[in-house]
């Protein structure tokens, strides 16, 4: 094995890999370069003339709630032997996989599209995860009650009611 | 004329069709001598949107400072304040989703036009009207109890994900499923003197609602497609389906059943898709021509005999069948949204009922077998293309009567 830095960029979904690839083989010229695809996808040719590897991801989606996925990709990631691991956003998510990678250090691409480093530590990262579903969850059932209980009366509706006196569903 | 153009989801180099659409609207009129400008909206944390390259504009264009925020009171207030510093006769707002109301209602001092690209007033599930595998009949301006439910069973996942898709953010920071937006949408819609739609079923989601509606199609920039080829009959008649065969809307597997029953009585043919591979349950006369650039799609039609588009959903607009026409091709293509006015049927190609894959293979049948048949409409195609949506025509012959209802209203205003 040749002493070259071994970089993983990870592909998850959303737009821009492809220009990811581009700026990172930028950084690291003289880097080898692992695309790490998810299963069942293929590498564009674009993506191909930066990738000196492509390895496939043991599944298509990761969650936290299915710990066995990523148990899988935590193996298969740590088998590649990485110095460095590359995802494409800061997303507690992404954030988890960077901590099972195994890799010495981490980095993404900030919201303001910017190279930052990227926590590895585990528990942190679990529990930034965690909060974030706390609040996904809050948000869907804010969005089910608002959905559900609060209906828009239609003109001729609305018409209708008052002609027989009664009161408006609350707006 | 002093006119702004305000667009939401705008980039440069363009991502969708909306922002093509837009660039050759402004440019043509700044052609036709009126002064404009484009107002678009910053993007925070997004690599696709929100980005110009001014230089590469041939018209004025500035983000609005500040718009980038998530608060869409915000947005809508830095976009009137960056309007407003411009002091314009008139404003159009292009291509938003769930913003489009707020930033109407805050621009809605100036003799307003909305355009609108898809079906992004009647549908905020995903602006496309197609659920299941069939265009849904439903529209949320005629009735928003069922499309909130809709949005809510279909996009309920990705709400409850850590972190939403743009599309989904914007759906909750406008608080969209609520309803004080529909309201607001109704407001901001009575308030606009014009509403511009690409296709008759887009025209009627609007009727009633108070603006006078306007149906505009996209174009083409023949410039930037070679004339139509001349080649001698060869052993196998060559037809491409151009477009996201990925996409179930678009009917790739309509195509392949068709393909699959002519592929029976024949092996004349072969149907190209622009696809990386082939469908994996697609017959052997299903060849992939890989994804396309513009410049590299447009040298395919040249090898091409013929052109096919089988969406199943109410296409707004159908840029493919106009592109096919422009390189001579003939088109088969369904009955459905814009198709069914771009394509004239037995003249500039086939008409078949969408979803229906026995005519489908009746019309390839009939343009496989006569080859006049192909040359005659590959030439009328183009005649038409010519005369209807090269972007000049378009603009000379549907934006003077627009800008004139806008500087009516404005003559109007106390």
């Amino acid at each position: 094995m040749s002493g070259a830095l071994r970089i993983c960029a990870f592909r998850s979904q959303g737009w821009g890999y492809a220009t990811r690839l581009h700026h990172l083989r930028r950084r690291y010229p003289d880097a080898r370069l692992v695309v790490m695809i998810p299963k069942g996808e293929t590498v564009s040719e674009q993506e191909a003339a930066y990738a000196d590897e492509v390895l496939e991801q043991p599944h298509e989606t990761y969650s936290i709630r299915k710990p066995g996925k990523l148990w899988d990709l935590a193996r298969t990631l740590r088998e590649a032997r990485l110095d460095l691991f590359v995802v494409m956003y800061p997303s507690p998510r992404l954030r988890l996989v960077a901590g099972l990678s195994g890799a010495r250090r981490a980095e993404c691409w900030s919201y303001q599209n910017l190279i930052i480093a990227l926590p590895t530590r585990l528990l942190p990262a679990m529990a930034v995860l965690g909060w974030r579903i706390v609040q996904g969850q809050l948000r869907f059932w804010r969005c089910w009650l608002t959905t559900r209980l609060r209906r828009v009366p239609m003109p001729g509706e609305v018409d209708k009611m008052e002609a027989r006196g009664l009161r408006m569903p609350r707006r | 004329m002093r006119l702004a153009f305000v667009d939401l989801q705008f980039s440069w180099p363009p991502k969708g069709g909306a922002e093509i659409d837009l660039f050759h609207v402004i440019k043509g009129i700044q052609d036709l001598g009126h002064e404009v400008k484009l107002f678009i909206r910053g993007h925070q944390g997004s690599w696709e949107r929100g980005k110009i390259d001014t230089a590469a504009l041939p018209f004025p264009a500035e983000t609005a400072p500040g718009s980038e925020s998530r608060r869409p009171e915000t947005v809508a207030e830095r976009m009137r304040q960056a309007v407003d510093s411009w002091a314009p006769d008139a404003v159009i707002v292009g291509f938003g989703f769930f913003l489009k109301p707020y930033v109407a209602a805050a621009l809605s001092h100036y003799p307003l036009a909305l355009r609108y690209y898809a079906y992004e007033g009647a549908c905020p599930r995903d602006f496309r009207l197609f659920k299941e595998g069939a265009p849904c009949p439903e529209n949320y301006l005629a009735g928003p109890g069922i499309c909130r439910r809709c949005t809510l069973h279909y996009r309920g996942r990705e709400i409850a994900r850590a972190r939403p898709g743009p599309y989904i953010q914007e759906y909750l920071d406008t608080k969209a499923y609520a309803p004080a937006y529909y309201r607001r949408t109704m407001e901001a819609l009575g308030k606009a003197r014009v509403i511009i739609v690409s296709n008759p079923i887009m025209a009627r989601h609007f009727e009633g609602i108070g603006p006078e509606i306007i149906e505009v199609p996209g174009g083409v920039d023949l410039s930037d497609i070679p004339p139509p080829a001349e080649h001698p009959p060869r052993e196998r008649v060559s037809i491409l389906m151009a477009g996201r065969g990925d996409d179930p809307a678009k009917g790739l597997h309509i195509l392949i059943d068709a393909v699959r029953e002519l592929a029976a009585e024949r092996d004349d043919f072969e149907v190209w898709v622009t696809q990386p591979e082939p469908p994996p349950d697609a017959p052997p006369q299903v060849h992939a021509a890989g994804w396309r650039d513009p410049a590299g799609l447009f040298a395919l039609y040249q090898q091409m005999d013929a052109a096919v588009v089988p969406s199943i959903w109410e296409e707004p607009f159908g840029l493919a069948a106009v592109e096919a026409m422009a390189a001579g091709l003939p088109v088969v293509a369904s009955r459905v949204g814009g198709l069914q006015r771009i394509v004239v049927d037995g003249e500039t190609g086939v008409l078949v009922p969408p979803a229906d894959s026995r005519a489908l293979a009746d019309a390839l049948r009939r343009l496989i077998t006569d080859r006049g048949m192909r040359r005659r409409m590959g030439a009328a195609g183009r005649g038409r293309v010519e005369q209807e949506y090269a972007w000049e025509r378009v603009i000379v012959k549907h934006y003077p009567p627009i800008l004139e209802k806008l500087a009516g209203a404005r003559e109007a205003a106390p």
